[in-house]
């Protein structure tokens, strides 16, 4: 199906290109002028470029082991606060991602607080118990320090990864007979193994780059931070040097074509989804979570510019309509599956639209529930006279709801029709078969009779010549003397039916007799083909039978 | 309490007893010195001597007004960045991401690289027209926390754009909404969580950083952050007194733009 998102215009496109173009040329000047100072001896204005090129500013960064202590020391504490981070952090993002908590905003709250508070606040704060502690200016000082700070991005990342999907394929390797240490090692970390990469990466780099906490905390044992800022003024050469150093972890569908008519209103991609006055359902409700449900029924008065008063009395109109009446002032959150679908089929109606265009409504509603909707669906078309375009790929559904029918194959429709036609007379065996009649008689016709290949043969009546019939499996009966033989491979209770299986040679045969009839699996059995339930396909349909077996 | 809720907030303790831990301690420590000197009583001597003291008040509106003006420049340009790259492809959002890992030292050195007098962009423009290095205005800081911070909340957007709100947005549009509609009650309300979170984050690092102001920022009015540091460079005793005072107000002015910031959001429910 075409999607009716409109077109995006090409002076976005435009911007959106101008704007890359700045950034990338922003990125490559920011990191092309460090490089080049970082690599310069001599660099004075107005020169573009430096007088003398060298490694100056490495050798004074690393002259006295100050650089490279502090780049220890910042990995060390980078690498324990990640760790420390991410294991405290996996079991809290579990139960917050699984939505187990009935008030989960105060522990989010709780656990986000460091970060809206200056870390050389904390730093100072956490000095005063450290120097107690003997942990002031310990390494084990400035990973508890930085954890303040990482622990909450770690909770915040992991717990993305341990939404619904994450528990229903836990539940399965639970069924699947997995041990617990089975699930972790099989399920649970390859499937996390993206989102604990981004948390581990993302709490590596706030510790990296914390400066405020270090200072307050360990001033004598400087981290990378510490060893930049004071070059960055006085020399700038070694700052661009250092600052190098602190790159390495961050380095770690509209309308296309043909066209669409409503009336005499040509529907294309210049017409744009919300002046086309066609009205969707989709196979998923697609309600706006944050209105009430009256408030996601009126959306298209809202968006006429009717006044409140209006929308909720119309709203409670078609909820009536839908049988939701009591329901209006509800959060669309509580309602079941199927109410979701009710309202999204009121909420179809409110903007009293040309066509209502019905995407597999009823595929994500329970069993149960889609005999009502359907019953629904058929009361509010009658009742309203309101075109309607139903897509479905359930048969059934489809012969309910239309009147006319149109079977698409391979992107092409291949029969449009009365329902009954697509059923009882299908134009080729691919619409026979689609449609349920799976048994397919090839033979030639002479005097009135099908010599069926491989023998037998049928009183069909017709003219003369090779020719395919088919017939349903409820109008396939078992005839003890009849002239065509088969034998009984399986025979299957199916509820108000026998399904029963038969073949002759290569050729399989479907037939649902009613309950008690004596059927034995392994004997040959006549079979009772009525004239008038026997569909001879057309020429074209002949064709694609013997393509097709 | 059933077993299960037992068993759930086992598994959230090690992180929120971590928490409360580390952060309440440190809270608890700064408020102990600013009311407990070293090796004195305890007095509101240094609560007395920040509230006299003028450049305290220069601090808190220079922090206040660079604060709120990078937050609201950071959000609009990463409003505007995400709408422009929603339907682009990966490369392009990578490219975009490659800010938020660098750290906020790093722009503030490539700042002062380019805009320095005598920097980059004086040597091949000649002369910029207005100084952005030490300025008395903080623009020079506000332009680091805005490049660096714009990429952080574009991300966030973006990552609330996902293929659910596509849809939802297709449906306010066969159902006859127009494109501001569409942005005002479908796009927004989408969209406002992640921005107001990552504003007030934004808005807290740009209350309490420390030291891009020092790298960059003018040597006068200070910020709140940089004024608790000097404090301390000289009397040590009643420097970290008035230092940690500082620091108090410095983080309930970031937890007050908060609770603005999360009662605004509310406050805007589309229509």
């Amino acid at each position: 199906m075409a999607t009716l998102t409109p077109t995006h215009t090409r002076t976005r496109d435009t911007v959106a290109d101008a704007a890359t173009i700045v950034v990338g040329a922003g990125l490559a000047l920011s990191l092309g002028a460090l490089l080049v100072e970082a690599f310069a001896n001599v660099w004075r204005a107005p020169a573009l470029l430096p007088q003398r090129w060298g490694t100056r500013g490495f050798d004074v960064a690393f002259a006295g082991g100050d650089a490279a202590s502090a780049l220890v020391t910042s990995l060390a504490t980078g690498a324990a606060s990640t760790v420390a981070a991410l294991v405290l952090a996996w079991p809290a993002a579990r139960v917050l991602g699984e939505r187990r908590l009935d008030h989960p905003a105060a522990v989010f709250l709780l656990l986000a607080m460091p970060l809206l508070v200056a870390p050389y606040a904390v730093g100072v704060g956490l000095s005063e118990w450290f120097l107690r502690l003997g942990l002031s200016g310990t390494l084990t000082g400035l990973v508890l320090s930085h954890l303040t700070f990482v622990l909450p991005y770690a909770v915040l990342l992991l717990l993305s990864g341990f939404g619904p999907e994450m528990h229903g394929l836990e539940d399965m390797g639970r069924a699947a007979g997995l041990s617990v240490s089975q699930r972790l090692r099989w399920v649970t970390v390859p499937v996390l193994r993206p989102t604990l990469a981004a948390a581990a990466l993302m709490s590596f780099l706030v510790s990296w780059s914390q400066y405020g906490t270090s200072l307050a905390i360990a001033p004598t044992r400087p981290t990378l931070p510490l060893l930049v800022l004071p070059f960055i003024g006085s020399d700038p050469q070694v700052a661009a040097a250092l600052s190098l150093l602190f790159l390495a972890p961050a380095l770690l569908e509209p309308v296309r074509e043909g066209t669409i008519e409503l009336g005499d209103r040509r529907l294309d991609a210049a017409v744009p989804a919300h002046r086309r006055r066609v009205s969707v359902v989709f196979q998923e409700p697609r309600l706006l979570s944050h209105l009430r449900v009256d408030d996601n029924v009126a959306l298209p008065l809202r968006a006429a510019g009717a006044g409140r008063r209006e929308r909720r009395a119309r709203a409670a109109g078609l909820l009536e309509d839908v049988g939701l009446a009591a329901l209006g002032d509800r959060a669309v959150r509580g309602l079941s599956g199927g109410e979701q679908q009710r309202v999204a089929l009121a909420r179809a109606l409110c903007g009293e639209p040309d066509l209502l265009l019905l995407d597999e409504p009823l595929a994500a509603v329970d069993p149960h529930r889609r005999e009502a909707l359907r019953r629904l669906i058929i009361r509010l078309q009658v009742e309203r006279r309101l075109t309607t375009l139903i897509i479905t790929h359930d048969r059934a559904e489809a012969a309910e709801l239309a009147d006319t029918l149109a079977l698409m194959l391979e992107g092409r429709i291949v029969q449009q029709d009365d329902p009954r036609e697509l059923f009882e007379r299908p134009r080729t065996a691919a619409v026979a078969r689609f449609f349920g009649a799976v048994n397919v008689l090839r033979g030639t016709v002479r005097d009135g009779r099908l010599h069926v290949d491989g023998g037998g043969c049928v009183d069909v009546g017709g003219p003369d010549g090779p020719a395919s019939y088919v017939i349903r499996p409820e109008a396939l009966g078992l005839d003890g003397d009849g002239a065509l033989r088969a034998k009984v491979t399986e025979a299957a209770y199916a509820g108000t039916f026998v399904r029963v299986v038969l073949r002759r040679g290569h050729q399989r045969l479907e037939a649902h007799v009613p309950l008690g009839t004596t059927v034995a699996v392994g004997e040959t059995s006549g079979l009772h083909l009525p004239a008038d339930r026997l569909w001879r396909l057309p020429a074209d349909g002949e064709r694609a039978v013997s393509t097709g077996s | 309490m059933t077993a299960r809720r037992a068993r759930d907030l086992g598994l959230l303790a090690p992180a929120i007893l971590t928490v409360a831990v580390l952060f309440g301690g440190a809270l608890a420590g700064i408020v102990r010195t600013s009311l407990v000197p070293l090796g004195g009583g305890a007095s509101l001597a240094a609560w007395r001597a920040l509230l006299g003291d003028p450049d305290f008040a220069a601090a808190l509106v220079f922090t206040l007004r660079v604060t709120v003006v990078s937050t609201v420049l950071a959000a609009i340009v990463g409003l505007v960045g995400a709408a422009l790259l929603r339907d682009r492809g990966s490369a392009l959002r990578a490219m975009l991401a490659l800010p938020v890992p660098v750290p906020h030292l790093l722009v503030a050195t490539l700042a002062v690289l380019w805009l320095a007098p005598g920097g980059i962009a004086e040597r091949a423009l000649g002369g910029l027209p207005v100084d952005l290095v030490r300025d008395r205005a903080g623009l020079g800081v506000t332009l680091v926390y805005v490049v660096k911070e714009a990429p952080f909340l574009a991300l966030l957007v973006l990552a609330a754009c996902g293929r659910d709100l596509r849809a939802r947005e297709e449906v306010a549009a066969v159902l006859g909404s127009g494109p501001w509609q569409r942005m005002r009650w479908v796009t927004w309300p989408a969209i406002r969580g992640p921005l107001v979170i990552g504003s007030i984050i934004v808005a807290a690092y740009a209350a309490g950083s420390f030291e891009v102001p020092l790298a960059i920022g003018p040597n006068y009015p200070p910020t709140l952050a940089t004024f608790a540091y000097e404090a301390t460079q000289g009397d040590v005793i009643a420097g970290q007194g008035e230092a940690a005072a500082a620091l108090l107000l410095t983080s309930a002015l970031s937890m007050f733009l908060a609770l603005v910031a999360v009662r605004f959001a509310r406050d805007v429910e589309g229509g």
